[in-house]
C-alpha cells in the first residue's frame, strides 16, 4: 500500500468530521425526529413551478433500518402541499392526511423547516442501545398518475410505501440523505 | 411460431405501448384540492390564451372561461379547463400559470399551449396493420408551416407506395388564403395478383402539387367551407424507357365542408361532406386523360358514453387513369374485412362504400365497437356485386383501434385482423 493511499485513507474521517450534518436527529417522547437544514429542496424548476402559482406535493419517507437497510424495522410517509402566495411572496404549506396541518407567511427556510417539523417516525418498543441507520427520501412529483395516489385521502401507508419503492417516472426532483450507525440512547431528549 | 407470426406479435406489442404512451403522456399539470393552494383566496381578473389564437376554442369554452373572471381562483375548475383546451387545440401541454393582477387581490391566468399535437386532418401520420394487406405507415412531422414524412402504405392504393413526401403552405387573411405546394417521391410496388393481369406499368413517381385552398365561409362555432384548387404534376418512372407513359399531370379540386359541435367533456360530434374531382387533361401534357370524381360524407355523433359513425363514400373514373387514381377499396376503412386484390386486382373504375358503426365506452377511454359494411366495387357498367362485412372491435379516444372484421359471404368464415393508430 502507498503512502498516498494511507494518507487518503486517513483523512477521509476528516472530512466527515468537518462536514455539515446533513441529517440531524431528535427523540421526542417515543418520535424520532428529523431536520436537515442544509438541504433546500425549494429550488430550481421546483421553485419557478411555484412561482407560477402551481402547487406541488412534496412526498417525504422516513426508513429505520437494525441492519444497514438489509431491512427495514420502521417506515412512515407523509404528504405535503407547497404554494407560493403570488401578491405576498410567501410560502404556504399543508400537510395531507389525518391530522391536517397548514402554514403560511413562511418564507423558503422557514418552509422547509415547516416540512420536517411536522414528520416523524415512532420508535417505541425498540431498544435504544442497538445499531440504527435511518433513511430519509424526499421528492416532488408533478405527474397525474402520482396525485391520483397522493391526494387521496383515504390511502393507506402500505400503498404509500409499495409506490415509494417504485420506478420514479414523473418525478421532478428527488433527495435521499442517511444517518447511522446511531443508538436512540446517544440522541438528545 | 413462424417469423411472421413473431413480427406481428411485435407490431401488435409495440402499437399497444405506443397507444399506453399516448394516453397517459402527461396533458397538462394537474392540481390540488383549492384550500391547499394559497392563490385560491385571490380573484380572476382575466384569461388570457398563450400560443394559440382564442378563436380556436369553441363558443361554448370561450363563454365558460369568460364565466370565471371575477370569481375566486379554483385551481381544481382550472386544471378542467386546462384540460378541455388541451382537448380542443389538440395539445400534447396546457398549463395554467398565474400572474400578477393590475391591483392587489387580484390575479390573471394564462394558459400556456405548447408541444401541439399533429392535425390529423393535415397530417395523418398512422401506423395499421390488415391481416391481408400487412403494416401500412405514414409518418408526418410539422416543422412550422412545412411538413416532411415518410410513407410506406400498402392499404389506400392498388399498389403499395414507399417513399418521402414534403410541404409547406401559409395561410394569409385569417387563414382564408392558403397556398401551398406538395411534394411526392415514391416507389411502386404492385401485388402479384395485379402484375398476372398486367405489365408492370410503372416503378414509382414524383409528383409536384402547387395548390391554393380558399376559406370562403365560417361558421360561429368551428364550421367552415373551403376550396382547394391546384395542378398535380405527376411523373412516373416507367421500366420499359421506349413506352411513352410516364406523365399523369392533372388538375385536382377539392370542395370540403366541416362542422364540429358540443364539446370533449359532454360528447363532440362532427360532420363532413367532401367532393373530389382530378382531371388528366391533354392540354396539360398528361399521358393520361381521365377524370376522377369522388364524394365523402359522415357524421360521427357522441353523446355520453356512445359513439354512432356513419359514412358514405364513392366515386367514378372515366378515361384512361393510372392504377394510382383507381379506386382500391376493400382496406382498413372501406369494405372492412374484403381483400382488394381480390376485388379488383386493377382498381376499380366505379365504387360506393358505406359503414355504420356504434360504440360504447367501456374502459376510461376504450370503446367497444361494432360494424356493418356494405358497398361494391366494379368497372363495365351495370354495377357490381355488393359486398357486405361486419365485426368487432375497440378504439381509443386518442387514435388507437382494433378490429375483427368478417367478410360476409357462402365460403368458410374467414376472420381479418385490422389494428393501428392514428396519430
Amino acid at each position: 500500500m502507498t503512502r498516498r493511499l494511507l494518507f487518503a485513507q486517513s483523512a477521509v474521517p476528516l472530512v466527515r468530521a468537518m462536514a455539515p450534518e446533513m441529517l440531524q436527529l431528535r427523540w421526542d417522547d417515543q418520535l424520532l425526529r428529523v431536520q436537515a437544514p442544509y438541504l433546500h429542496f425549494l429550488g430550481g424548476k421546483s421553485l419557478e413551478r411555484l412561482h407560477s402559482g402551481a402547487a406541488l406535493v412534496f412526498s417525504l419517507q422516513l426508513s429505520l433500518s437494525a441492519d444497514k437497510f438489509t431491512t427495514v424495522v420502521r417506515r412512515n410517509v407523509d404528504r405535503f402541499v407547497v404554494s407560493f402566495d403570488l401578491w405576498e411572496e410567501k410560502f404556504a404549506i399543508t400537510r395531507l392526511g389525518p391530522g391536517k396541518h397548514q402554514a403560511s407567511h413562511l418564507s423558503r427556510e422557514a418552509a422547509e423547516r415547516w416540512l420536517f417539523d411536522h414528520t416523524s417516525l415512532s420508535v417505541g418498543g425498540l431498544a435504544d442501545n442497538k445499531p440504527l441507520w435511518l433513511r430519509m427520501d424526499l421528492r416532488a412529483d408533478d405527474s397525474r398518475e402520482s396525485a391520483a395516489l397522493l391526494l387521496d385521502p383515504t390511502v393507506n401507508l402500505a400503498r404509500l410505501i409499495e409506490w415509494f419503492g417504485r420506478s420514479q417516472r414523473g418525478a421532478d426532483n428527488r433527495w435521499a440523505l442517511d444517518k447511522g450507525p446511531f443508538h436512540l440512547a446517544e440522541l438528545r431528549r | 411460431m413462424s417469423g411472421n407470426a413473431y413480427r406481428s406479435l411485435f407490431g401488435l406489442v409495440f402499437l399497444a405501448g405506443l397507444s399506453f404512451g399516448i394516453f397517459t403522456a402527461s396533458a397538462f399539470s394537474w392540481n390540488v384540492p383549492d384550500d391547499t393552494n394559497v392563490n385560491s383566496r385571490y380573484t380572476v381578473e382575466r384569461i388570457d390564451l398563450s400560443g394559440i389564437p382564442e378563436s380556436k376554442l369553441s363558443a361554448g369554452l370561450r363563454k365558460e372561461l369568460q364565466q370565471r373572471v371575477g370569481e375566486k381562483f379554483s385551481p381544481e375548475a382550472f386544471a378542467k379547463l386546462a384540460g378541455r383546451v388541451r382537448d380542443e387545440v389538440r395539445a400534447r401541454l396546457v398549463a395554467p400559470k398565474l400572474l400578477r393582477g393590475s391591483s392587489s387581490e387580484q390575479i390573471r391566468v394564462v394558459f400556456e399551449v405548447s408541444g401541439r399535437r399533429l392535425d390529423l386532418t393535415a397530417s395523418p401520420s398512422r401506423v395499421i396493420y390488415h391481416g391481408m394487406q400487412g403494416w401500412s405507415g405514414d409518418v408526418t412531422m410539422r416543422l412550422g408551416r412545412a411538413y416532411v414524412g415518410a410513407v410506406s402504405d400498402g392499404d389506400e392504393y392498388v399498389e403499395r407506395v414507399a417513399g418521402i413526401k414534403a410541404g409547406y403552405s401559409r395561410g394569409f387573411w385569417q387563414d382564408r388564403v392558403r397556398p401551398g405546394f406538395h411534394f411526392q417521391s415514391m416507389r411502386s410496388q404492385f401485388h402479384n395478383s395485379t402484375l398476372a393481369r398486367t405489365a408492370e406499368p410503372y416503378r414509382g413517381f414524383t409528383s409536384f402539387q402547387p395548390e391554393v385552398t380558399f376559406t370562403p365561409w365560417r361558421g360561429s362555432d368551428r364550421e367552415e367551407v373551403s376550396i382547394s384548387s391546384g395542378l398535380r404534376l405527376q411523373r412516373f418512372t416507367i421500366p420499359s424507357p421506349g413506352v411513352n407513359r410516364e406523365a399523369s399531370h392533372a388538375l385536382v379540386n377539392t370542395l370540403r365542408y366541416r362542422r364540429v359541435w358540443g364539446e370533449e367533456s359532454t360528447g363532440e360530434s362532427s360532420t363532413h361532406a367532401e367532393y373530389r374531382l382530378r382531371a388528366g387533361l391533354a392540354g396539360l401534357g398528361s399521358d393520361y386523360r381521365f377524370t376522377r370524381h369522388e364524394a365523402d360524407a359522415g357524421l360521427d355523433w357522441r353523446r355520453g358514453r356512445n359513439l354512432v359513425r356513419l359514412n358514405v363514400q364513392g366515386g367514378s373514373v372515366n378515361g384512361d387513369a393510372p392504377l394510382y387514381d383507381r379506386f382500391a377499396y376493400g382496406n382498413t376503412l372501406t369494405l372492412r374485412g374484403w381483400n382488394k386484390y381480390r376485388l379488383a386486382p386493377l382498381g376499380a373504375n366505379k365504387a360506393i362504400a358505406s359503414t355504420a358503426e356504434v360504440g360504447t365506452r367501456v374502459w376510461r377511454q376504450t370503446m367497444l365497437t361494432t360494424f356493418f359494411d356494405s358497398g361494391a366495387v366494379w368497372n363495365q357498367n351495370g354495377g357490381g356485386a355488393v359486398r357486405n362485412s361486419t365485426g368487432l372491435g375497440i378504439r381509443a379516444k386518442n387514435g388507437f383501434f382494433l378490429y375483427l372484421a368478417v367478410p360476409l359471404r357462402s365460403n368458410p368464415v374467414e376472420v381479418v385482423l385490422i389494428t393501428g393508430a392514428y396519430f
